[in-house]
């Protein structure tokens, strides 16, 4: 493979994938964009070019068909790779993209590197985070990549070739809401605290956020808190179907710890959990412990890290 | 109404093995013999979801059949014994890819397989998935699947409406809500939040059990499901092994200590860590 190519609508993370793609030392990565704006946005990326591809905008993901058909030419030349961030519109667009081009997908990848005889081999999370897949695709292939799993890449990147996609218009936007987020950023927070199905009631919930104001932590919960008590927001749930985060502490409180939850918290530097029973599942996956019953302990614990 | 004229919605799902009951071994290998199968549960929620569309359009209230919902699936030779409880969820009819091909298929393979399934069934006009499998949640299929039928896609899908060929829906995408209106045929995958699955009772789970289940051949798909060697049912990748996921963990459990205690210890050592 020379050339890797690289998509995300989010610019941080197509700098990740720039990053990850350069690991593979190929001889080029080029990033590839729907429209000038989004080009101009990728300008430091670290990438060795940008390949503006004129398309849908307004649903990137809508692009896929004549995409595949643009890299496909590629491909036949070069038999490469396309990396492409693990977002809802990313995820769409590259499987689409796969199944266009008939090749071989990994999503949401934990490692990948080059193996021999032009193929990647790639590892992720099965069964709710219980089991490690590790797979070879041969090129070309697609993988998509979750936001902060790898380091960005950086550096000066310029417009080397300009086209223009067909465009796909069977689907049409008839309105866009924004999702406002309150409090801390959970995507980026360096501390969570993780609300649990212990809580008995919702007021309760300030035990948590007590603890937060002193750690400066924002607050994520699992499932059941969101879905079916509403306690907290969806945006909150952390989990395989919810949001997965990496801060370096997260403090689970009064949940159980089932694989679900687990897989969306476990890349934390560092976790701390509170139940009272000694037996629950979460005191596996900590790094500290206290059985306890968290109407005593968490406050203990926020009055001790004043 | 004759069979041709019935506009039928298909919903697919897996049945997959209980992650509840894999057992990792301290070697790391992974134990499946205990694990049972069930309906994959987002694709519970996409049974769901095909259920609620046809259901505000009437169907199943008369017998006049303008519109049924009908689950499809693939797997080896015991996915046929998912039929029934898919089947109490609210599908009229129900049809298996019943073969080897599933033992070593991949994203690209049951893709195939679906998409040559939905081919098989007299008019369909639309496809129901869910995002992703909660075995593998590779979260390709659906993607695959409208690639390969050459139909539009709606996925991340929060809400929906069918209106005669017309279909609106409000997705969830991770900063906002998107509206989106597309012609039908198209596929759509669903997330599991707007869609909590009905838990069936015991007339629809007896119902179930008479409902007309089809097993597609390589009469309908142009391949046979238990010829491995097919390039229909070859997969796209190589070298696959599992291992079991170890967190390496410290494990500093206190226990019997008061809470005041227990949270110096704490607090202590996360000073020492440099998080807080
Ligand atoms: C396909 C699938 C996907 C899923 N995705 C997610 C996901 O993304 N995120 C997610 O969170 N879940 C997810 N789940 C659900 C998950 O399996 C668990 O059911 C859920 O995480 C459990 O939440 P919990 O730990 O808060 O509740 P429980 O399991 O009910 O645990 C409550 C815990 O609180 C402890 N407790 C009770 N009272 C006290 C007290 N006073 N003091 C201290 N401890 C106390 C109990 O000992 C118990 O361990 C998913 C499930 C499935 C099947």
């Amino acid at each position: 493979m020379d050339t890797a190519y690289v998509y995300s609508e989010k610019p941080v993370l197509a700098a990740q994938l720039v990053g990850l793609a350069k690991s593979f030392e190929v001889k080029e990565v080029l990033a590839i964009a729907f429209d000038d704006e989004s080009s101009a946005a990728l300008s430091n990326c670290g990438a060795d070019g940008i390949i503006e591809l004129s398309g849908d905008s307004a649903m990137p993901e809508n692009n896929a068909r004549s995409l595949a058909s643009w890299l496909s030419d590629a491909f036949a030349v070069d038999p490469g790779l396309l990396i492409v961030g693990a977002t809802s519109i990313g995820r769409d667009l590259s499987a689409r993209v796969a199944g266009y081009l008939d090749c071989g997908f990994s999503g949401d990848i934990i490692s990948a590197e080059l193996a021999e005889d032009d193929a990647i081999s790639t590892t992720r999370s099965e069964y709710g985070g219980a089991v490690v897949l590790a797979e070879t695709l041969p090129l070309p292939a697609v993988i998509t990549v979750p936001a902060g799993r790898f380091d960005a890449a950086s550096g000066a990147a310029s417009i080397i070739d300009k086209g223009t996609l067909e465009p796909d218009t069977r689907i049409e936007v008839t309105g866009t809401t924004p999702i406002v987020k309150e409090g801390i950023d959970l995507s980026r927070a360096k501390a969570i605290v993780g609300v649990g199905m212990g809580f008995s009631a919702r007021e309760d919930i300030a035990l948590a956020e007590d603890l937060a104001a002193v750690i400066d932590a924002g607050i994520g919960c699992t499932r059941g808190i969101a879905e079916e008590r509403h306690w907290l927001s969806t945006e909150q749930y952390l989990g395989l179907s919810g949001l997965t985060v990496a801060p370096d502490l997260y403090v689970a409180v009064g949940m159980s710890g089932q694989v679900q939850h687990l897989a969306g918290v476990r890349d934390s530097k560092v976790i701390v959990a509170i139940n009272k029973n000694e037996e629950a599942p979460i005191f596996k996956a900590a790094d500290y412990g206290i059985v306890g019953d968290l109407y005593e302990v968490l406050p203990a614990l926020t009055a001790a890290l004043k | 109404m004759s069979d041709t004229a019935m506009q039928r919605y298909v919903v697919c799902y897996k049945w997959v093995l209980d992650e509840a009951d894999i057992r990792v071994l301290d070697d790391l290998k992974v134990d499946m013999t205990r694990a049972k199968g069930k309906v994959s549960d987002f694709d519970r929620s996409a049974i769901e979801a095909a259920m609620r569309a046809a259901e505000a359009q009437g169907a199943g209230e008369s017998q006049d059949k303008a519109l049924e919902v009908h689950a499809l699936t693939f797997g080896d030779a015991e996915v046929t014994r998912s039929l029934k409880d898919a089947l109490s969820r609210g599908p009229a009819e129900g049809w298996t890819i019943a073969g080897e091909a599933a033992k070593t298929a991949d994203g690209r393979v049951s893709a195939q397989a679906l998409a040559a399934g939905i081919k098989a069934i007299p008019n369909v006009s639309c496809v129901f998935a869910a995002e992703g499998a909660s075995d593998t949640y590779a979260r390709q299929i659906p993607s695959r699947i409208a690639a390969i039928l050459d139909w539009p896609l709606i996925s991340s899908v929060l809400t929906l409406k069918i209106e005669g060929d017309e279909l609106i829906a409000t997705r969830k995408l991770e900063d906002c809500l998107q509206n989106v209106r597309v012609t039908l045929p198209a596929v759509v995958s669903v997330l599991p939040e707007d869609y909590e699955p009905r838990t069936p009772g015991l007339k629809a789970v007896m119902a179930a059990g008479r409902k007309p289940t089809h097993e597609l051949g390589s009469a309908e798909l142009g391949f046979d499901p238990n010829d491995v060697a097919s390039p229909m049912l070859s997969p796209k990748r190589l070298n696959v092994s599992q291992i079991g996921y170890a967190a390496a963990r410290k494990n500093i459990i206190h226990k019997g200590l008061s809470a005041d205690e227990a949270a110096q210890s704490v607090a202590s050592a996360l000073r020492k860590e440099g998080v807080v």
